[in-house]
């Protein structure tokens, strides 16, 4: 099972999007596996952060980095951006 | 893998029925419980070509859009109706029923239909094929981007009382005279009684749906707007020689077809309407809440409720401190029982104060992802409340 949250894309920095996504895998108790620039219904940019259940070691929660580059997307002071999630 | 394929069928066409449980409203109707919904589906290549001759059905797919007008005192004028084949559908939903196999609905499509940069944000009307007719024929709205239509070449209009049957036209129809004649140019060998059905399509009257009725239009779309090769081979099989996989092909049009239709409800201020066939799946998408960027307090305080609880939990393993990190977690939980918000979801779990360590560090976890996993709430509050009590009493 997967849990989709729409991030808003005037984070300010990798850093903060990283920020904000570790926090959330710590509240979801789930892995992020996924980021992606879309607009959503409405034409609003989001990126669509997707996070998986998780059954493992808690210790590993909350410690991802997103970097620049890679196949993911996400929106960086509303620029579209390609991340990698690691 | 296989298996997993067994289950995108189910939940497509779930899905698929609930795209059709739909209703919208646009600018500015009073009526929050608008009662006129828009459904599609395709005709299959085998009735287009009984009814209207092989050469046709060989250069048009076929959409049957179908508007109900479930108001008690309003007639519909419809004015447009628009089909379009949209790949944001199963993103939608994905969000809308979060276990959606997604991928596969994706990589179906891919594998059947084609888009420019997958990579690339998809707006709306940035969808891989549209249809468009309208009673105007007008030119607007034809800025798709991948694959446009022109309402002269692109689409035919013709509605039906009934479902399309051997006899071909029934009841009423709107095919204009300038496609109509199109026709007869384009295919001058067709049998007689077929071209027959298409010259007796020109509309004679406004497109009025009645209170309480419901109206079918089928909308003609030029194949190669659609298809290639393989996809199109599938398409026009019929049911008895069809595979699995064009099985799934007609499941996943079904639910990447959307139509729409614009019109007016004619009562006292005649406020202008449409209805969408994807309404119940983008309804349940927009209602996603944005979240901005963590402040830092934040930051700090998710991490250090997670390491409190965390900890406690390990705690409860080792014989030297398993007594006291129990008696911590029991505290804690009589401390968010007391908050109104929480005691609901306590009692559901039926953990108390006495409860075993280990379950309670389940409803904790479960609690904080409940709160921050809804989509329609915004449960920052609580949260902050969750995270205070744990960090208080845990440390």
């Amino acid at each position: 099972m997967s849990t989709i949250k729409n991030l808003a894309a005037t984070m300010s920095s990798l850093s903060q999007l990283q920020g904000t996504c570790n926090t959330l895998e710590l509240q979801l108790f789930s892995k992020l596996s996924k980021l992606d620039a879309v607009l959503n219904s409405e034409g609003e940019k989001v990126t669509e952060a997707t996070f998986d259940d998780f059954n493992g070691d808690p210790n590993k929660l909350g410690k991802l980095k997103i970097t620049e580059g890679g196949s993911e997307s996400a929106w960086i002071k509303e620029v579209k951006t390609n991340v990698s999630i690691s | 893998m296989k298996k997993k394929r067994y289950y995108l069928l189910p939940a497509l066409i779930i899905l698929f029925g609930l795209s059709n449980l739909c209703l919208a409203q646009k600018n500015g109707d009073a009526d929050a419980n608008l009662e006129v919904v828009a459904k599609s589906t395709f005709i299959t290549f085998d009735d287009v070509k009984n009814n209207f001759g092989k050469k046709f059905a060989q250069s048009y797919f076929v959409v049957q859009v179908e508007i109900h007008n479930d108001k008690l005192n309003k007639q519909f004028i419809v004015q447009t109706i628009d089909v379009v084949i949209d790949p944001n559908q199963c993103r939608y939903a994905q969000q809308a029923d979060e276990s959606f196999p997604r991928d596969d609905c994706k990589a179906k499509f891919d594998q059947y239909f084609y888009i420019i940069n997958p990579l690339q944000a998809i707006r709306r009307e940035e969808v891989i094929a549209t249809g468009k007719a309208d009673l105007n024929r007008s030119n607007r709205n034809v800025g798709f981007r991948v694959l446009a239509f022109t309402a002269t070449m692109g689409t035919i209009l013709t509605g039906f009382k009934g479902l399309i049957g051997r006899d071909g036209i029934l009841g009423i129809n709107v095919l204009g005279t300038t496609v109509s004649a199109a026709a007869n140019t384009l295919f001058p060998n067709i049998a007689d009684e077929k071209l027959e059905n298409l010259r007796n399509a020109i509309p004679t009257e406004n497109i009025i749906i009645p209170s309480k009725q419901s109206k079918k239009f089928n909308i003609f779309i030029p194949t190669e707007r659609v298809f290639w090769k393989d996809s199109w081979k599938k398409y026009i099989k019929i049911t008895k020689d069809s595979s699995y996989d064009t099985f799934k092909l007609k499941i996943l049009l079904d639910l990447i077809m959307l139509s729409s239709a614009t019109g007016v409800l004619v009562d006292n201020d005649a406020p202008k309407v449409q209805v969408r066939s994807d309404d119940s799946l983008r309804r349940q998408a927009e209602k996603l809440l944005t979240i901005n960027a963590f402040t830092e307090d934040e930051n700090t305080r998710a991490r250090n409720a997670f390491d409190t609880r965390e900890r406690l939990n390990v705690e409860l393993d080792t014989p030297g401190t398993a007594s006291e990190a129990l008696k911590k977690l029991r505290k804690i939980v009589d401390a968010l029982r007391n908050e109104s918000q929480f005691r609901l979801f306590f009692d559901a779990k039926t953990v108390t104060n006495q409860s075993d360590g280990k379950k309670i560090v389940g409803a904790l976890r479960e609690l904080l992802k409940i709160l921050r996993a809804d989509n329609k709430n915004d449960n920052s509050d609580s949260i902050k409340k969750y995270e205070n009590i744990v960090i208080q009493i845990g440390n």
